[in-house]
């Protein structure tokens, strides 16, 4: 029986006991199309075989006493408020002016047209996502309204459902915060789907900690004219994890940005997948994301930039730098550029190398030791792609202790 | 003077001064009796070819052998080029002049019509031709037609003939690299080349020996619904040096043909192969109806230490093009190189690149690509630079350049780069920009005509890898450019 075969059983099994939470949640659990999963090699998943991805322990029903850790992350408390990503018990009372958070049932959101925004043929997993729907968060911000405390997403814990569906949707002219952290020690697999109204603004940090469980998430995002998309994502690697991003700027004057971190040491394993897609004209999108492997571990990036017919005047870049730290480790990039308009500006670069050997005798020559210095400069290395406040300085703590420099 | 090799801007312009001819200049039928065998591939077709050249049993059954591995094959879909599949059953797969069929012994006895094919062409078959000083091995449809300079070679100790021949006169070395570069079963395409490879050229330099001149290979296609599979195999032994030129052309003709040669380059302790590609096969018309599949596998092995190999490749031709000029990099030190110009207009298809495969330690690899798109077009390069945990020390630099012309076409860039060794260091950059209406507006100014001021603009994009042409070469690239680019501005 191959993996996929096997996972399949398990999932249909699985899903016959689920308990139905509403009717429509059964409907769209029964929409998905399982025989859509492929098997063998596939050219998207060249790194990280779909297969290894197929992990029945996703389907396992009670996943019993689990290790939960706490989340290692924590934003002053006046400034943000948490709610549970089951979407069930939210205490609807204590969320700021302007916001509304339901579980899906009780959304609005017509369920039948949940996966309509994403391209399921391009990410065939959110099938299994759908199969073990039980539940999911859909997060609104009304028109005009700006949220200035950060919304915090903890999916940390095993009660978190390992699948998880959570939408946020900012009308016209809305602003939001929002700060998701990972920790977890279950199989996950996660849809998040972002909406943008004109003119609104997300900005959006995400802390993905190490984890023995595979995982697999799609950021599925879409921005109307004017919006603007600010993401920040930490990433350390597991067994293995692979993150899809989806971002397609449809409306005119579209603007997105995204600095990443990705670490991986020892075996871990990650894999992410950036696509952007220019579909409106004047968009702009700029992406960084700098790597450090070591160990035995592997690394994989795909950047995709595609500006679709029509989208004059896009200015699309992306860099992708990486470091291979002694050992074994294995870095894969390929940044990659589609492009069916004329007048268009886009850049990429991708570089893998080492620490600058002058650079670390430099530091030698001052009297700090081996392991400070390469610390230090790795640090550096770092430190372009991390946002410029107080969470921003609680993730350079975390990704020092993960370098073993003196932040440890 | 300045090195013979690289190109003197003032004799571009001269060339691009001249008034060009704008259609598809070598789209022209011979008009020639020849032996072509019936459409359609089986093991007889494959035992004909084989027989038709007294092969040796081994070749007929590696044919053989690749005979059946392709039947259980599928043919590539990745590649960013879309055309409805390709019925292998309606085309011949063996065409010859039938003058040939007695093998002339000089080229005094070589049929006057093809002399004047090759005439037409510019390839100076004769001796006395216009770029004296190149010998040239002419490969018409499936033969080889006469190989020039071939006493003033052997003399050097330079085997330079058609590879059927070298079957018989050196088979201990066809057999010993047949294959050992591009294996039988590398791809379908190149399965395919060997169950029914018809002819193509042979080089071999023995230890020390550098090439006392250019070696060059034409390819022309000329008769109806048939297949050109020619095979090319180089070998420079231990300090050779070699550099060879290919260039090719076909008749215009409504339907589309198939082109799918393999060439195999094999370099030893330090030798050195610089191989040069001006590709102008029939690229269709303006509608995109005809025009020459171009599914080529070609690939270097540095065997030895200290050794190179460079890949140079103008690509104007073609409807489609498939190809990856790659190199093996196995030798300590040795050093691979790829530059190239693709431009495609109208409805052509481009999807190539290269692949830079580090095993040796401290080997290096250059690739530098400038695309070009107009019309309809779609240009893509895709490459892989893979560095093996054995390549201590190896460095990539990759540097690969679009230039869109009209809002119709798409220009599209796929790099692999993989890296398993901790002291590798690969850069890889990209842009994409069109022609920047500030350089137009200058040129204009000057009284220099827009469709003119493309053409310098597209010129000077392509400087870095014009550079590395043999002087030539680079003057029919430059005039190849303008030829193909005739039309792209509205």
């Amino acid at each position: 029986m191959t993996a996929r075969e096997l996972f399949l059983e398990e999932l249909a099994t699985r899903v016959q006991t689920l308990a139905v939470q509403a009717p429509a949640l059964a409907l769209l659990r029964n929409s998905a199309e399982l025989d859509e999963l492929p098997a063998g090699k596939l050219e998207s998943f060249k790194y990280t075989p779909i297969e290894s991805l197929y992990d029945t322990a996703l389907a396992d029903p009670e996943p019993g006493a689990m290790d939960v850790p706490d989340a290692p992350l924590r934003i002053a408390d006046a400034d943000h408020f948490v709610v549970p990503v089951s979407g069930i018990d939210i205490d609807t009372s204590a969320l700021p002016a302007g916001l509304s958070a339901l579980g899906l049932a009780e959304s609005t959101l017509d369920l039948k047209e949940l996966n309509a925004g994403l391209d399921v043929v391009r990410y065939p997993l959110v099938h299994v996502n759908t199969a073990l729907i039980r539940d999911g968060l859909v997060v609104r911000v009304a028109a005009g309204h700006r949220v200035t405390p950060t919304l915090q997403l903890n999916l940390t814990s095993a009660e978190t459902a390992t699948c998880s569906r959570v939408v946020i949707i900012l009308e016209p002219g809305s602003e939001l915060r929002l700060f998701e952290q990972h920790h977890q020690s279950v199989v996950a697999n996660r849809v998040l789907e972002i909406r943008l109204g004109a003119d609104s603004t997300l900005h959006h940090t995400r802390w993905q900690g190490r984890s023995d469980c595979s995982a697999w998430q799609l950021t599925s995002v879409v921005l109307e004219d004017n919006a603007c998309y600010r993401l920040d994502a930490f990433s350390l690697g597991g067994a293995p994890h692979r993150n899809d991003f989806h971002v397609r700027l449809t409306g005119n004057g579209a603007d997105f940005e995204l600095k990443g971190v990705q670490l991986t040491r020892d075996a871990d394993k990650l894999d992410q997948q950036v696509v952007v897609e220019h579909v409106g004209q004047h968009g702009r999108s700029r992406q960084r994301i700098h790597g450090i492997a070591s160990g035995k571990s592997r690394l994989s990036f795909n950047g995709r930039i595609h500006i679709h017919p029509g989208a004059q005047h896009t200015d699309a870049r992306l860099t992708n730098r990486n470091l291979q730290i002694d050992g074994s480790a294995q870095i894969n990039t390929k940044p990659e550029l589609e492009i069916y308009a004329d007048d268009v500006q886009c850049a990429h670069g991708a570089t893998v190398g080492q620490i600058d050997a002058e650079q670390l005798f430099y530091l030698r020559s001052r009297g700090i030791s081996d392991a400070a210095a390469r610390a230090l400069l790795m640090q550096g290395f770092l430190a372009d792609c991390l946002p410029d406040n107080s969470l921003g300085q609680q993730i350079g703590r975390l990704l020092d202790a993960e370098l073993g420099g003196p932040g440890a | 003077m300045s090195d013979p090799r690289t190109v003197d801007a003032d004799t571009l312009d001269a060339v691009l001064e001249r008034n060009v001819d704008r259609e598809y200049a070598a789209g022209f039928v011979t008009d020639i009796e020849s032996e072509t065998l019936p459409p359609g591939l089986d093991e007889d077709v494959v035992r004909f070819i084989s027989a038709r050249k007294n092969e040796p049993d081994w070749l007929l059954e590696w044919r053989l052998d690749a005979y059946r591995h392709w039947r259980t094959q599928a043919p590539p879909e990745w590649a960013h080029v879309h055309f409805s599949p390709i019925d292998f059953e309606s085309i011949s797969y063996f065409s010859a002049p039938k003058s040939q069929m007695d093998r002339p012994q000089s080229l005094d006895e070589v049929d006057p019509e093809l002399l004047r094919t090759y005439e037409k062409l510019g390839i100076p078959l004769h001796e006395q031709g216009m770029l004296a000083g190149v010998a040239v091995d002419a490969v018409f449809d499936s033969v080889s037609i006469g190989t020039t300079f071939k006493a003033q070679l052997a003399e050097a100790g330079v085997i330079f003939c058609s590879i059927s021949e070298a079957v018989h006169s050196h088979p201990e070395l066809v057999r010993k690299y047949l294959g050992s570069v591009v294996p039988m079963r590398d791809n379908f395409y190149a399965t395919l080349n060997s169950a029914v490879f018809s002819d193509g050229s042979f080089v071999y330099l023995p230890k020390g020996v550098r090439s006392p001149m250019e070696l060059s290979t034409y390819f022309r296609i000329n008769a109806e619904n048939t297949g050109q599979f020619e095979r090319t195999l180089i070998i420079a032994e231990e300090g050779a040096y070699v550099s060879y030129l290919e260039g090719c052309t076909a008749p215009q003709r409504d339907e589309n043909q198939l082109h799918a040669a393999v060439v195999e380059l094999i370099a030893l302790d330090d030798a050195e192969i610089k191989y040069s590609t001006v590709q102008n096969w029939y690229p269709g018309d303006a509608e995109g109806r005809g025009g020459i599949y171009n599914f080529v596998t070609k690939r270097g092995a540095c065997l030895g230490a200290r050794s190179k190999i460079s890949w140079t490749q103008v690509e104007t031709g073609s409807a489609i093009t498939w190809k990856y000029p790659s190199v093996v990099l196995r030798g300590d030190d040795s050093v691979g190189e790829f530059y190239s110009v693709a431009l495609t207009n109208n409805y052509q298809q481009a999807d190539t690149g290269t692949k830079m495969v580090h095993l040796g330690r401290n080997t290096k690899s250059t690739i530098i690509s400038k695309g070009i798109c107009a019309g309809h077009s779609q240009n893509s390069y895709r490459g892989l630079v893979r560095m093996s945990p054995s390549a201590t020390g190896a460095r990539n630099y990759t540097q690969c350049d679009s230039l869109l012309i009209g809002d119709a076409c798409g220009a599209h860039t796929f790099p692999y780069i993989e890296s398993g060794n901790p002291t590798a260091v690969i850069e890889h950059e990209a842009s994409t920009s069109k022609v920047s209406d500030d350089q137009l507006f200058l040129c204009q100014q000057r009284g220099i005509d827009a469709e003119k001021a493309i053409s310098m603009i597209v010129n000077g994009f392509c400087k870095d890898v014009f550079r590395e042409l043999p002087m030539e070469f680079a003057v029919e690239a430059g005039k190849l450019l303008e030829v193909s680019l005739e039309g792209a501005i509205g």
